[in-house]
């Protein structure tokens, strides 16, 4: 009961930041390579907001947010004057410079070391520490942060964020000005890793920078190219496909040290057939390119 | 005639190429401009600049008296200036009707319901093609959309980049013949066309302005003349480039 409660948890967390990063891909059709950033550095900031200023979790998450999306704006006022393959590549230079700086910037974040214990949250005085107890907080960040990005997918921003996608010349020329459209689409899409990042954080009471390197930004646009971009039903899909596939592999009785090799050749290989017989994904409208 | 428009010694360049040189002309109420010119001329650089797609290297637009040169596209629009591009003007992922809502992006959800079927009134072909993805249509419809997009925000001065490029001879007459019609209903105030069907253009046109290498070297009041001398038009376009 325990490892199902375990992967409701991970699925929720994954679907907080799958749903932020289909914003900027499904919607803006801009690939980012650096979602796991914001998702560290919510993660890094809540922790430490409540380790070190001894904030309460809600105030902390609220200030996470803020942090989050100020980074989020840094970053994306110079990458979002870029498009296509170049504003992969600033996006990928913004991941490694974070995780850099997450690893080495020892007195901050404890580096390689990584920071423990971290307090689970307390709302209202009831301390959240059981798993049936973090899936209910996990789950209604989840509802709320899904109800405000259905708004907003289908909001007359996100209608101008899928034209901008389609066609920024003619979306332009009608008054739509893309760097801001997609400047306000990238600080969102950062802000809801964040709040991800804070429910790790104070999930696994764990957190160090191998969690948040380029494999899982990788590993966050494949399940958004999994499951399909540009629409509600993608990201839910992919992420339950994703987190699921590898304990399934559990199943096929395979020796620790080749499940671990099977799960990645099993997602390239997913990878690779999806894009001959389904590019938009398994539930996906627009394709990704 | 009250001044609406009004371009000033306007330079303008991709990179280090200058496509504009000096351009000054004005758009008064009530007129309506064809800008002709061979290829290469400018034409379309020129509205762009004006829409503020491209920013001028030198010299100034004023609109309504005001200099909306720094101004963004999105200023420009939100005034009343709206255009037109050559192709791609729609957006074919979308349906109609979300076409039609990116047009009114800045109006509240009444106005855009208002607005919305004022334009249908006047493009009656949309109607039944609401949940239609708008590429699937034919590039008749497809300009008539783009049309009706840039008619959703109330404009006064229409910028028109070819809007038969591309059509079939009837539905590019089609097009142009409803310009007055458009121009009547939505009280747009003045109609800027660049066209290379001088055929039809010219019956429409109450004033010409010739670009030829970025300059501009004809100001015509008198379309008329040059429907019976086209020999004059040809002059320009062969004899000058």
């Amino acid at each position: 009961m325990n490892y199902i409660l375990h992967l409701l948890i991970m699925i929720g967390i994954y679907m907080i930041l799958s749903y932020g990063l289909n914003l900027v891909v499904g919607f803006g059709g801009l690939l980012s390579l650096c979602h796991a950033v914001f998702y560290g550095i919510g993660a890094y900031a809540c922790t430490l907001l409540m380790m070190k200023c001894g904030l309460p979790f809600l105030p902390a998450i609220l200030l996470t947010i803020l942090i989050t999306g100020i980074c989020a704006l840094i970053v994306g006022f110079p990458a979002l004057r870029f498009r296509g393959d170049s504003f992969v590549i600033v996006t990928l230079g913004f991941q490694m410079i974070v995780f850099t700086v997450l690893y080495n910037w020892v007195d901050l974040t404890r580096g390689p070391y990584g920071i423990p214990g971290i307090p689970r949250p307390v709302i209202a005085g009831y301390e959240f520490t059981t798993l049936p107890e973090y899936l209910i907080i996990v789950w209604t960040f989840l509802i709320l942060i899904a109800v405000v990005l259905f708004i907003i997918y289908k909001s007359p921003f996100g209608l101008a964020l899928k034209a901008l996608r389609d066609n920024e010349m003619a979306a332009e020329g009608l008054g739509k000005s893309p760097v801001h459209l997609f400047l306000y689409a990238f600080v969102i899409s950062g802000m809801t890793a964040s709040v991800a990042g804070g429910l790790y954080a104070t999930y696994v009471t764990y957190i160090d920078p191998t969690s948040f390197t380029l494999d899982e930004s990788i590993f966050l646009l494949t399940v958004l190219l999994v499951g399909g971009t540009g629409n509600r039903i993608g990201p839910f899909v992919g992420t339950v496909f994703m987190i699921l596939l590898p304990e399934a592999l559990r199943f096929l009785g395979m020796p620790d040290a080749v499940a671990a090799n099977a799960r990645q050749m099993i997602y390239g290989l997913t990878l690779i057939l999806l894009m001959f017989f389904r590019p938009q994904g398994i539930a996906g409208k627009y394709m990704v390119r | 005639m009250e001044m609406l428009l009004q371009i000033e010694g306007i330079d303008a360049s991709y990179g280090k190429r200058q496509i504009l040189h000096e351009i000054s002309m004005n758009l008064s109420r009530g007129e309506k401009v064809l800008l002709i010119g061979p290829n290469g001329a400018g034409k379309t650089t020129l509205l762009k600049t004006v829409i503020g797609l491209l920013p001028p290297g030198n010299g100034a637009v004023n609109y309504l008296g005001e200099d909306i040169t720094g101004d963004s596209v999105r200023t420009r629009v939100r005034k009343g200036i709206s255009y037109l591009l050559q192709t791609e003007n729609i957006v074919p992922g979308l349906t109609v009707e979300e076409n039609l809502a990116l047009g009114g992006y800045f109006l509240s959800k009444q106005e855009l319901e208002k607005r919305k079927n004022m334009v249908l009134d006047s493009m009656e072909f949309l109607k039944p093609k609401l949940k239609t993805r708008a590429g699937l249509m034919s590039g008749g419809e497809r300009q008539g959309l783009a049309l009706s997009m840039i008619l959703m925000r109330n404009p006064k001065v229409l910028l028109l980049d070819e809007p038969s490029a591309g059509l079939a001879p009837k539905a590019a007459k089609e097009i142009i013949e409803r310009l007055d019609k458009i121009q009547a209903a939505f009280q747009v105030e003045t109609v800027c066309m660049v066209e290379h069907n001088l055929k039809l253009a010219l019956k429409w046109a109450t004033k010409i302005i010739l670009l030829v290498q970025g300059r501009v070297v004809l100001v015509s009041d008198s379309p008329k003349s040059f429907i019976q001398q086209p020999e004059e038009l040809e002059k320009y376009f062969f004899e000058q480039v």
